[in-house]
């Protein structure tokens, strides 16, 4: 009886020795932290499909908001221009923006009608057409966007309405001095082909272009199989799917009008050329701008691009404290667009008049020594791949930005570098980082433009040549 | 103490401590229902709404904006923050710039006509670290006089910019008059003189005396539980002084008939009108926002779609304090497209706008809303501006509901009371009509029914959702 009292309050001593433990275990101690590799890949799925037409879907679901966005990306844009058809591509999304708001009730298949500002965007590699619509009126956005692209209704009434606007476009656009100097600098670096990077395109062209040739782009390059539909928002992805399929049911698979009329090449820039714009401008803005890679050609040196971008233009790098914390510039950064077919590489710069010569040359010669070996430490390379991982969680924080990325990326990469970009960043080291370098811009040729106004331009003696 | 007391006592204790399940439960219970709270430490008023996204965004507002200046210190907000920015006590610039690249963590800053920010947005992995560097630049900022120098340059820079883009420069054309004689007229960013100006002793001094809890407001947008973030803060924050600042009320800005034209070389013309609006905290703010929504659609159907005269064409409401509204046009025919903008703007004041029009606009505007809550940081900012402009940041949840309750009948008052004159800028080269943009004709005005029934019928207004 006495051992069987010892045992009970023995058991008695233990459960609470080891509630007691637990109480203290669980108040004080500090779980490890999860690795960072872990905890900063962002929770969000990116689902895709192909219907049996060749449109792509992709669904994202975030229920942060109850909207949906809808983006129909259709790869095109400036790429598919030529002399005859520069900026066709813009006007006829103009166009087609009316046709889409033009769609008829009975296409929405019962479904109440929705309040959508459709948005047009064409650029270099692409025309998207997009909305957001409250997350009830998934199906009727669907049917509207459908409707759109399998009955399109090109009206040459709309067509004489968009001209001119169109046209005031272009009037704003070259109202602005930094757009000229881009503009400028751009016609240079794509000298072979530059109606292929060039979406506002040529005036004259606008507005002189027919119907039947915004049909032509409306059969070669709007075909299922050429475009994505991209929804991301307050939706199941299993909806989007279904309804898709009955959607876009109809809308047939044509010849890829990649492979009936492929994007001509941009030639290599053989030799450094120089622009000069001159306007009212308060400051001195130097644009340099390099042939960078294509995703299509090169995808590995489009990553190194990408990271180099990144560690530059932190500001404690050593091209910004040799170029900005010198107080040679006051501002100093370094971009590539990724591009399927040829991404510019551009330094943007500013400084004043006095300054501008100096600034110009320490520029040049930090340029040349980017792709030395031990440029980059470790840390900043280690951090910037950090910033790059950290930044995918950022793009899809906002569900209708995301639509917006994922198009891009789709129209000039695929989704499956997108879905691997994370990772094939952090495979780049300072071999690679080099071989960039090496390949697009040390000692490799440049148009280098100056925005700068005609009394600073007098006062420091500036000529074109003087920028080679 | 023999055994048996020994398991009394334990037994005790153990019976004595709060399962731990409980404990847990109890606390996950409480703060679920703090989605949205307010509190009070040392004086400093925080604001915290819970965010299940994986980011968190803090922002410390300054009271004041223009209250603060005057002639000779416009910019002090922005050259101080932006120079806190660069370094603290315990992050100096090289080791702030190396963290913040490694977390992902983007700090800002802006100066608003009201209040300056200060805001920091991470991934909820950083919060904590981030919030360490977040609070040292606020408290230690470096201020170091060769960085104070690099700002300098570059805020001086920007502020001469603002002139050569004609489509920000138009906007301080137009404002010249019309903020005349009022606080509004000074610049929150500073000009190249007042900037000049200020010594970093100057901006030293100004930061003491920002320091008091008073005079600031902290906005947490996260899923950071309210009881640790209260010790954080008051870790934080808990020394400071917190004084007794109390805001002072603007005047009503007054509007008068202007015009302030200034000719440049370009290839369009630029447009901006002002008019007194009410602010937030009127009962006629939420009627002037749809009656501005409207004036939008009106503008864009009738100056871009009808007479194809412009490519950008709006209206738009302000939320400051001393508030207003603009109407906005970039044409090369400004005469004519302001003749049809102020039509539209009688015709508002004389007929009452349809049901199918409200209900357009109240699904337009609720997009909009949303739109405006998908990102963590736009949150933080949001409630904030609601705070110190408005009736409270709890008046956030009551948005949509302010605009379902407005009638045609508010819109056709609040047009009247409101939109009486308007103070005009233009820039560009084309001749300005002086009696129209001074408002002294006579205005035909068709009838308001006829318009409608032409234009708003079922199925036209879902082509009225189009902007490209």
């Amino acid at each position: 009886m006495k051992s069987t009292r010892r045992k009970l309050l023995a058991v008695a001593i233990l459960i609470s020795v080891a509630l007691i433990f637990c109480f203290l275990f669980f108040t004080f101690w500090k779980f490890p932290q999860e690795v960072t590799e872990v905890a900063v890949i962002s929770k969000t799925e990116i689902l895709s499909k192909e219907l049996p037409n060749g449109l792509t879907i992709i669904a994202v679901e975030n229920h942060q908001v109850p909207l949906v966005t809808l983006v129909m990306a259709v790869k095109g844009g400036a790429q598919v221009e030529n002399p005859g058809s520069d900026g066709l591509s813009h006007l006829h999304e103009h166009v087609f923006v009316s046709n889409l708001a033009n769609v008829p009730k009975r296409a929405l298949r019962g479904q109440d009608r929705p309040y959508p500002i459709l948005r047009g965007t064409t650029s270099t590699e692409y025309v998207a057409y997009s909305f957001t619509v409250h997350a009830a009126d998934l199906k009727a956005g669907m049917y509207l966007m459908s409707f759109g692209f399998k009955h399109p209704n090109l009206r040459q009434s709309d067509l004489e309405k968009e001209k001119p606007v169109v046209l005031a476009e272009y009037d704003r656009n070259e109202s602005e001095p930094s757009y000229c100097l881009g503009k400028a600098v751009d016609k240079r670096l794509w000298y072979a082909n530059p109606y292929g990077k060039d979406a506002l395109g040529n005036r004259s062209i606008i507005a002189q272009a027919s119907l039947e040739d915004l049909r032509k782009i409306q059969r070669a390059y709007y075909v299922p199989n050429n475009c994505a539909l991209i929804v991301t928002g307050d939706i199941e992805p299993s909806e989007v799917f279904e309804t898709a399929e009955t959607a876009f049911e109809g809308w047939n698979r044509e010849e890829d009008p990649f492979s009936r009329h492929p994007v001509p090449p941009q030639l290599p820039l053989r030799k450094n050329l120089s622009v000069m714009v001159t306007k009212p401008v308060s400051a001195v803005t130097l644009l340099i701008e390099f042939q960078g890679p294509s995703t299509f050609e090169n995808p590995e040196a489009t990553y190194a691009a990408d990271l180099a971008s990144t560690m530059l233009n932190n500001p404690s790098s050593r091209f910004q404290k040799k170029l900005v914390d010198s107080g040679l510039f006051s501002f100093c950064s370094m971009s590539y667009l990724t591009q399927n077919h040829t991404g510019p590489i551009r330094v943007l710069t500013q400084t004043t008049p006095q300054k501008f010569r100096q600034a110009k040359d320490a520029l040049l010669g930090e340029l040349n020594s980017l792709a030395d070996p031990d440029y980059f430490s470790s840390e900043e390379i280690s951090n910037a791949k950090q910033q790059i991982e950290i930044g995918s969680v950022w793009e899809r924080e906002r569900a209708s930005r995301f639509a917006q990325t994922l198009k891009f990326w789709w129209c000039s990469t695929s989704m499956d570098y997108y879905l691997g970009y994370v990772e094939n960043i952090k495979k780049v080291g300072r071999v690679q980082l080099s071989d960039y370098f090496d390949a697009y811009v040390v000692n490799k040729p440049s148009v280098r433009g100056v925005l700068i106004s005609p009394e600073d331009q007098k006062l420091v003696n500036l000529r074109e040549e003087n920028l080679a | 103490m023999n055994l048996k007391s020994a398991a009394l006592v334990l037994v005790v204790i153990s019976l004595l401590m709060p399962p731990m399940t409980s404990v847990i439960t109890a606390v996950i219970t409480g703060e679920e229902n703090w989605e949205s709270v307010e509190f009070e430490t040392n004086g400093l008023k925080v604001i915290y709404k819970r965010s299940e996204g994986e980011t968190s965004s803090v922002a410390l507002f300054f009271k004041g904006g223009v209250r603060n200046i005057n002639e000779h210190n416009q910019g002090i907000e922005p050259f101080l923050l932006t120079l806190a920015t660069r370094g603290s006590k315990n992050y100096p610039k090289d080791i702030l710039s190396s963290e913040l690249a490694r977390m992902g963590t983007s700090i800002g800053t802006s100066a608003e006509r009201d209040y300056s920010v200060i805001s920091f947005r991470s991934i909820d992995q950083y919060f904590e670290e981030s919030w360490s560097i977040f609070v040292d630049l606020i408290l230690n900022p470096t201020l170091d006089e060769g960085e104070a120098e690099l700002v300098r340059e570059q805020l001086i820079s920007w502020a001469k910019q603002a002139r050569d883009n004609p489509d920000v420069w138009i906007w301080r054309i137009a404002g010249e008059s019309f903020f005349s004689g009022h606080p509004y007229a000074l610049e929150p960013e500073g000009t190249p003189t007042s900037l000049a100006g200020l010594s970093v002793q100057d901006l030293k001094e100004y930061h003491q005396e920002q320091l008091m809890t008073s005079k600031l407001m902290l906005v947490v947008v996260g899923d950071k539980p309210p009881s640790e973030l209260k010790k954080m803060i008051g870790a934080s924050f808990g020394d400071l002084p917190e004084g007794n600042y109390e805001e002072t009320i603007l005047p009503k800005i007054k509007s008068h008939p202007e015009l302030n034209s200034e000719g440049r070389n370009l290839p369009t013309n630029y447009v901006v009108g002002y008019w007194t609006a009410p602010n937030l905290k009127s009962e006629d703010y939420y009627p002037m926002l749809v009656a501005t929504e409207i004036l939008k659609y009106h503008f864009w159907w009738e100056v871009k779609e009808e007479q194809t005269l412009a490519y950008e064409v709006y209206a738009s409401l302000s939320s400051d304090s001393s508030n207003w509204g603009t109407l906005y046009v970039c044409t090369t025919e400004p005469n004519e497209a302001v003749e049809l903008m102020l039509r539209e703007i009688e015709r508002l004041k004389q007929e009452e706008v349809r049901p199918l029009e409200l209900e357009y606009i109240v699904y337009l505007f609720i997009t909009d809303y949303c739109l405006g809550q998908e990102s963590a940081q736009a949150q933080a900012l949001r409630l904030g501006h609601l705070e110190l402009v408005g009736n409270g940041w709890e008046t956030g949840a009551e948005e949509i509901e302010k605009i379902k309750e407005v009638t045609p009948q508010d819109i056709k008052r609040v047009t009247n009371q409101w939109i009486e004159s308007i103070s005009f800028g233009t820039l560009g080269p084309k001749g300005i009509d002086r009696r129209l943009f001074l408002q002294t004709g006579e205005k035909a005005v068709p009838s308001f029914t006829d318009w409608l029934r032409e234009k708003f019928c079922s199925a036209a207004c879902m082509r009225g959702c189009k902007l490209v």
